[in-house]
């Protein structure tokens, strides 16, 4: 089967460690795809990439087969755009808009429209300056949806959206993927992927550090542990064990998470004092976070 | 803070009024032997002719005082000019601080950092008058540089004196489009009302320089108290009273706009009408324009081209039906006749029409392609490029619609200049060719397109350096055109500037050089936007 979205080697290089480096990546089509990664990861440089809009320095993209670059028109007949930022149309009416870029795809499917509009609430009849951020992304979803495309590509798509209007997005992506299509979906918020995806990648830095399974991610062997001594903790214990990493002590008590076997740290707590040791799972949250934290700063953003 | 505001966000106007107004003034200084000769004698007649020429003027350019001299002429030749597009970039810059920063999120953003809006708005006009203040100096320093290179009176003080009235009075047209913008709901509403204000002052000054009965009515125009300093000119008067009330008007103003900023609510005017009642529209438009390749461009800009068109149709009328009067009073004097015609051969009335109306519609037409230019460059920035692209369309398309839109409609201001001409021929006692009035009109459309494919090209590839760029391209080339006659440039350099080589078709011969020559920079130009706009990236970050 053709892959929805195939890319070799892709890099976008900006300069000074910016951009995105040797990307490897495999959609199947009728997937829904997370594609997590903090602010300046390299997720829109992907997406446009893969829209056509820049041009790589080295590698290849391809969506189902087409060349991103070489057969850009040909792509975008398959595809639906949610831009991460809603371009300003002034003083054109959302109608306008939408007949607009209905009549570039070659019609407008009226009913279709009215449809989502609806299930919206979205008045076209608005001059585009008079709408609301959360409106300018719903007019955003009405155009990326509205010609029921083989192929979803949505840069953040929720952001922006009340807590009601984005569970009626998500539903709409669940529709959609019923209905065949492919939906590559990006976020920095893990939340607005569990809802909907099957797979996620995560990328930092430009680069793509992990893909799994949403239930993957789960089951990896990445626990949280805490030691209650009995008298100070005694956090050096740890230090250089493998596997062992965010050490935090707190009087008599330590955390840290570890990956592989128990064995070194029941060495390593042979003759201490330790009145209790509990591990738990951690939540699809702090695991996604895992990837975040090998730099404080990403993570807090 | 003031300083960091006037570099950062009026640096552009900066550089091409300061800088930009040093070397022009420099240039027509340079000039100015050249087109008034050395001697007293040649000086004392080329004033004479400036004088009878510049009083069919003086509607829109004040009557000059003391022509004759270095002074004198570039008062009228430059400065007169100088402040009305100066007042313009006023006008814009009262409104882009009045609403545009709104818009920008600049002012939510100032605010938010505990900065008060009484102190925003103060910093934000003192920062625009500190630029304005350099860029008059540098205008009128021009004049003084080149003085001992042409031996004349570098008269500095005096033209100090111009440049503190012009800082003022244009200050004051900023304060009052600052003023303006504070008022409707919306700010393209806001930019209409705000510079229109000032081309209405603008006009009423040139009603009361004109109409002797109607003379009272200049005293609410700032153009009124600037003309009132004729100091640049040696022998010329520097109105205190004037520049000081200008001073005053300005700050009192300003003081005006402050309780009303601090009044209404950010992103809206002080003035907001009810929103539109009636069931949600939940279907797209149905509109044909919309549909049609290039037409949507066409359909957006429907009531600012109307107006370019109507303009150019009432003024090209105005114009054939003044030029009459103002040939009867220049080829009255054998001598200033004489000189006329040595400057442009043929026909007398039709070259005068040439010089009076075509040289005008030029400058029309190029401030046209930077408008348009600059609609392109915004639209690139604002991301509407990423979002067009992302509909199955090609770049290549892109381009073409581009090109298409703008040739439609420098079509259609032509077309509107034309019948505006051709309408007022049979009445205007001219005895003008019509095939020759055609062909000139006509001509004005590849000249309109050589600067919209120049356009095309930079905003297809650099659009936030495009207007700056094709903005001085237009000065320059206007400036090489005009002064090529007069430091007798061989034809190959004179005919770099379009404006030159679209010379004067309403007399002569049908040449097709120059329309091949101009159709040939807008191939050249259309087929490196092609190129360009595949090769670039596109973003709007």
């Amino acid at each position: 089967m053709t892959a929805a979205i195939r890319t070799q080697g892709l890099t976008k290089d900006f300069g000074g460690g910016r951009g995105l480096f040797d990307l490897d990546l495999e959609v199947a089509e009728g997937e829904v795809f997370g594609y997590l990664g903090p602010n300046g990861a390299g997720k829109s440089t992907t997406i446009r990439l893969l829209m056509g809009l820049i041009h790589a320095s080295q590698g290849s993209a391809s969506v189902f087969g087409l060349d991103a670059i070489g057969q850009s028109v040909e792509v975008k007949r398959l595809v639906g755009f949610v831009p991460g930022e809603l371009p300003q149309f002034g003083g054109l009416r959302g109608r306008d808009i939408v007949g607009h870029f209905g009549a570039l795809r070659g019609g407008v499917d009226q009913k279709r429209v009215k449809e989502i509009t609806e299930r919206f609430d979205l008045d076209l009849g608005l001059k585009f300056r008079q709408y609301s951020s959360g409106n300018k992304r719903k007019l955003g979803i009405v155009l990326a949806f509205m010609h029921r495309p083989k192929l979803l590509i949505l840069d953040e798509p929720s952001s922006g959206l009340d807590p009601l209007n984005q569970q009626e997005f998500f539903k709409l992506v669940q529709e959609a993927q019923a209905a065949g299509a492919t939906v590559f979906l990006s976020s920095h918020v893990l939340s607005e992927v569990e809802h909907v995806c099957q797979r996620v990648g995560i990328i930092r830095r430009g680069e793509l550090v992990k893909v799994a399974r949403l239930e993957d991610l789960h089951e990896m062997h990445v626990r949280r542990v805490e030691v209650e001594f009995a008298g100070d903790a005694q956090p050096h214990l740890f230090d250089h064990l493998p596997g062992i990493e965010n050490v935090k002590s707190n009087h008599h008590r330590i955390t840290f998470t570890m990956r592989g076997s128990f064995e070194p740290i029941v060495d390593a707590l042979a003759g201490h004092h330790v009145v209790n040791v509990t591990s738990h799972e951690p939540s699809l949250e702090e695991v996604f976070l895992t990837y975040y934290e090998d730099d404080p700063k990403e993570a807090a953003s | 803070m003031i300083p960091w505001m006037a570099w950062r966000l009026h640096r552009r106007g900066l550089i091409g009024f300061g800088v930009g107004g040093f070397l022009i003034s420099f240039l027509y200084g340079a000039a100015f032997t050249q087109a008034a000769g050395s001697t007293a004698e040649s000086q004392a007649a080329f004033g004479r002719a400036v004088l009878l020429v510049a009083k069919q003027f003086a509607f829109i350019i004040p009557v000059p005082v003391h022509p004759e001299t270095l002074g004198g002429y570039e008062q009228y030749k430059w400065l007169s000019g100088a402040i009305i597009l100066m007042m313009i970039w006023a006008g814009l810059a009262g409104v882009g601080i009045g609403r545009g920063d709104e818009d920008r999120g600049l002012t939510d953003q100032w605010i938010a950092a505990g900065v008060s809006r009484t102190r925003l708005l103060l910093a934000r006009s003192a920062a625009f008058g500190l630029v304005l203040l350099v860029a008059c100096f540098a205008s009128v320093l021009g004049i003084v540089a080149v003085a001992p290179i042409v031996h004349q009176d570098p008269n500095f003080w005096g033209e100090m004196g111009k440049a503190l009235s012009m800082a003022t009075g244009i200050f004051a047209g900023f304060a009052i489009a600052l003023l303006i913008a504070q008022l409707p709901a919306e700010r393209q509403t806001a930019t209409a009302l705000g510079v229109g204000a000032l081309v209405l002052l603008l006009i009423v000054n040139g009603i009361a320089d004109t109409i002797d009965s109607a003379s009272w009515i200049g005293v609410v125009s700032p153009f009124h108290w600037m003309e009132r300093t004729t100091s640049a000119a040696p022998g010329g008067t520097f109105d205190l009273g004037a520049t000081l009330g200008l001073a005053v008007a300005g700050a009192a103003l300003l003081g005006a706009v402050i309780p009303i900023f601090q009044r209404r609510d950010i992103g809206s005017g002080l003035f907001t009408w009810g929103r539109r009642a009636g069931a949600a529209v939940r279907v797209a438009s149905r509109n044909l324009m919309l549909r049609m390749p290039f037409t949507e461009g066409i359909w957006e800009q429907r009531v600012g081209l109307s107006v370019w068109v109507v303009s150019t149709l009432l003024l090209g009328s105005l114009m054939v039906s003044v030029t009459k009067s103002m040939g009867d009073a220049l080829f009255s004097d054998p001598k200033l006749a004489a000189l006329f015609q040595g400057a442009a051969p043929g026909p007398r009335y039709a070259a005068l029409l040439g010089i009076v109306w075509f040289g005008i519609a030029l400058l029309l037409l190029a401030g046209y392609a930077v408008v348009q230019v600059s609609r392109w460059s915004a639209q690139d920035q604002e991301g509407r490029v990423e979002m067009l692209l992302s509909a199955p369309i090609s770049r290549t398309r892109v381009v073409i619609e581009r090109a298409l839109e703008f040739a439609v409609a420098s079509l259609l201001i032509v077309i509107g200049g034309y019948i505006g001409v051709a309408s007022k021929v049979p009445s205007s006692g001219l005895n003008l060719d019509a095939g020759h009035v055609f062909t000139a009109s006509a001509l004005l459309w590849p000249f309109a397109l050589a600067f919209g494919g120049l356009g095309v090209a930079v905003a297809s590839r650099w659009p936030r350096i495009a207007v700056p760029f094709l903005a001085a391209f237009a000065v320059i080339e206007y400036i090489l055109g005009d002064l090529a006659p007069l430091f007798k440039l061989p034809d190959w350099m004179a005919n770099l500037s379009i404006f030159h080589l679209y010379g004067n078709p309403v007399v002569g011969d049908l040449s097709w050089t120059p329309a091949i020559s101009m159709a040939l920079v807008f191939v050249a130009g259309f087929g490196a936007a092609l190129v360009l706009m595949k090769q670039r990236d596109v973003s709007s970050a």
